[in-house]
């Protein structure tokens, strides 16, 4: 285990210098040349937070596909509205609340469009990935996935990313009754998930 | 959520262990994705391009509304303050005098062949009057080039006002011989021309008239007396000008200070033109008037002779006074675009290079003229500047009949099907500039050099302004469906007309790209609308082309 969790940190810090070691200038200048609209610091800028952002829009997704979407749709926010981003504040934070309220307003814009109820879990796939080591963060963020996506993106917000029920309540625009309830079924659906998978690993084992 | 406690506690599990994978996890970079990035970033680009284009090009148009608004204010004005009547009759005299013209040439065509048959160069013609024509035509180019004109109005017999007159006349000519016609054409010629140009007469000296008239002849000699006076004018060379022209300043001087009758005065050609036709008016008045009476011709050309060799003496007087009084106005606004110089502002130097597309109407563009030139510019600031210039063009067209203004008085026998332009013309611009976009420096690979290069930078920009020609040449050839038809008189008109103030809108957007501190070249598509009737038909010419340029910064 000890070992296993050295080579994980291993290879995080692998990618994150190999993210950063191609040219990598500081942040301020990354966020100058971006200012001037140039495409090269547009691009060493999407490099370097490619994965963070990448792992805030999975988790509001149902897919890798999707997420990706959300993240260019955020990264182009970031990069027209850069001029609004406040230097003494972390840029990852800044970051972040784009790319939340960009999924947030991709699911208002989906929900509009495939009237969908908010509350009924359409329920997760019982599809399970067979390859059980430990489960993996990755395992973990797929299956927040499987969410149905008014209970993710509850999860998401109050369990990830720190928001109260209130302001769950106002930016989905629903009642704070409802955002507790889904955060609730969030859960347990989570956990009925963990325990099937962990039987299935189990019953595997035992085979 | 049976038993709180216990479910407390497994929550809070459950979400470190989640919020745990969240953070931690980071899906590794795959270069592909960037490309589709990338393509996002261009089309949001490209968006906010066409976005300020908009704007820059709304801009624009509110500035030419502004600006030809206020020229339209202020030529109003200056039409009212002087002599009046003489301004005001100004525009139609111009094509009626033309008319005119044609006619008297015409006789004195006539005259001309009949007295002196030798006439140079007959024109290969198959048409009786066409050769007749010809021969003034270059007779009288030769004297004047701008007088070149008549060509046609000598190839059109007949006017329109005494159609009966006309059509017994033409009649006559047909069948009968050339010499025989001159007479009743004549007659009638001046008749309409005194019909027709009434306005013009005023300013034509009425005491030379008279004068005339008090020497009377016999109407056959009268006509050869005017071909004789013509020919005598061209002998002494270019006094056929002065002549006229003194004639006309004698009389009205002020009108040399209003500005839209001097379009024609400016030119030369176009001043000319009325005063000599104005001069042949008179005499064929003066044959009309006294038809029983006359003289000898040559008491008559005495005194001509005489006036004009006068004239020719205080002719360079004149030319030197008009044109200033003339130019002033142009200059005017140019003189307050460089009186404005906000210092570190530039002034540079613009050679322009052009295909031209010309057109009267959308369609038909002809095979492309050219288009070259000289702009002088001068930057105000960041993102407007000014320029003006001349380019010299040439454009070519063809058309229906229908979209050209044939003088009122000419009539065809065949109407031609299409008409063929060819026309030399300076176009001296005036427009305003906006840089709507500045592309910074490509990428950040040349940051040592970045400070020049963002100085002059890649740009984009609209430009919009107004455009004033003047003629050098206009060449028309007529289209027949027959071209043998026996009955057809003209076939084709040459001169020039002069020039004409604000007739066109010049609208364009184009890219520019630094190639040193200096030097840049850019790449400008242009469309010039017409605003107004140019050329001797008055065609509302559309212009089309790109601008291929080098800016040098001074």
């Amino acid at each position: 285990m000890p070992t296993d969790y050295c080579l994980l940190l291993m290879k995080k810090l692998l990618t994150v210098t190999m993210s950063l070691t191609p040219s990598s200038p500081a942040l301020p200048e990354l966020l100058a040349g971006c200012l001037r609209n140039q495409r090269r610091s547009q691009e060493l800028l999407y490099r370097q937070f490619y994965g963070y952002a990448m792992s805030v829009c999975m988790r509001y997704t149902n897919s890798r596909d999707e997420a990706l979407d959300v993240l260019n749709d955020g990264f182009l926010k970031v990069f027209t509205r850069l001029e609004q981003y406040d230097t003494a504040q972390p840029f990852k934070g800044w970051l972040r609340r784009i790319m939340i309220n960009t999924a947030l307003d991709q699911y208002r814009a989906s929900v509009r469009h495939q009237h969908e109820d908010l509350s009924a879990a359409s329920h997760a796939s019982t599809e399970i990935a067979d390859a059980y080591s430990q489960l993996a963060h990755e395992e973990l963020i797929d299956l927040i996935q499987q969410l149905s996506p008014a209970y993710r993106l509850v999860f998401n917000l109050y369990v990830i990313d720190g928001y109260n029920h209130e302001e769950i309540a106002t930016r989905l625009l629903i009642s704070v009754g409802s955002s507790k309830s889904n955060l609730a079924r969030a859960r347990e659906n989570l956990r009925a998930m963990l325990q099937k998978k962990t039987n299935d690993e189990y019953a595997r084992a035992t085979r | 959520m049976q038993e709180r406690p216990d479910d407390e506690a497994a929550n809070e599990g459950l979400d470190r262990l989640f919020r745990k994978s969240a953070e931690e996890f980071e899906p590794p970079y795959e270069p592909a994705v960037w490309q589709i990035m990338s393509a996002k970033l261009d089309e949001r680009d490209r968006v906010t391009i066409w976005g300020r284009v908009l704007r820059g090009s709304l801009a624009i148009m509110a500035f030419i509304v502004l600006l030809s608004g206020s020229w339209y204010v202020y030529k109003q004005n200056k039409v009212k303050t002087p002599v009046t009547e003489l301004e005001t009759t100004r525009p139609e005299a111009l094509w009626a005098t033309s008319g005119e013209t044609r006619i008297p040439e015409k006789r004195s065509a006539v005259r001309n062949q009949s007295a002196e048959p030798a006439s140079p160069v007959v024109a290969a013609n198959d048409m009786s009057a066409a050769p007749l024509e010809t021969s003034t035509s270059k007779r009288i180019r030769s004297e004047q080039p701008s007088i070149t004109e008549s060509t046609i109005e000598s190839k059109l017999p007949d006017p329109k006002n005494n159609v009966a007159k006309s059509i017994v006349s033409q009649s006559e000519q047909e069948t009968a011989g050339r010499h025989l016609d001159d007479q009743p054409m004549e007659i009638e010629t001046s008749q309409r021309g005194r019909l027709s140009w009434p306005v013009v007469r005023q300013h034509s000296s009425p005491e030379r008239v008279i004068k005339r008239s008090n020497n009377p002849e016999s109407g056959l000699k009268k006509m050869t007396a005017l071909g004789a006076k013509t020919s005598l004018k061209e002998g002494s060379g270019a006094d056929l000008t002065p002549f006229v022209e003194t004639k006309l300043l004698d009389k009205k001087l002020e009108r040399v200070v209003a500005v839209d009758r001097p379009i024609s005065e400016q030119t030369g050609s176009m001043g000319e033109l009325p005063g000599y036709r104005s001069a042949i008016r008179t005499t064929t008045d003066a044959v009309v008037d006294d038809s029983a009476t006359f003289s000898s011709e040559q008491s008559r050309i005495g005194p001509l002779d005489a006036l004009s060799s006068r004239d020719v003496m205080r002719w360079p007087q004149w030319p030197t006074l008009a044109i200033p009084a003339l130019s002033l106005p142009q200059s005017g606004p140019a003189a307050e675009k460089s009186a404005n110089p906000i210092r570190e502002r530039g002034l540079s130097v613009r050679v322009v290079l052009s295909p031209d597309l010309s057109a009267v109407g959308i369609n038909n563009f002809a095979r492309p003229g050219r288009n070259y030139g000289l702009l002088l510019e001068y930057r105000f600031g960041n993102r407007l500047s000014a320029q003006v210039g001349v380019i010299q063009s040439k454009k070519i067209y063809t058309a229906t009949p229908e979209k050209y203004t044939w003088p009122a008085d000419w009539k065809w026998y065949v109407k031609p099907v299409g008409v063929d332009g060819q026309c030399s013309m300076l176009d001296i611009p005036i427009n305003l500039r906006y840089d709507f976009l500045r592309v910074p420096t490509r990428s950040g690979r040349l940051p040592a050099k970045r400070s020049r290069a963002e100085r002059s930078p890649a740009l984009w920009f609209v430009s919009g302004g107004l455009t004033t020609y003047i003629m050098q040449s206009e060449q028309y050839d007529y289209n027949y469906a027959n071209p043998a038809d026996t009955r057809i008189r003209v076939r084709s008109w040459s001169g020039k007309t002069g020039r004409y103030n604000v007739s066109n809108l010049n609208l364009s957007m184009g890219y520019e790209r630094a190639i040193s501190r200096r030097f840049s070249w850019q790449v400008e598509p242009f469309v010039k609308v017409p605003l107004k009737g140019v050329g001797f038909f008055k065609v509302r010419l559309l212009s089309t082309g790109a601008f291929l340029s080098l800016r040098y910064r001074l």
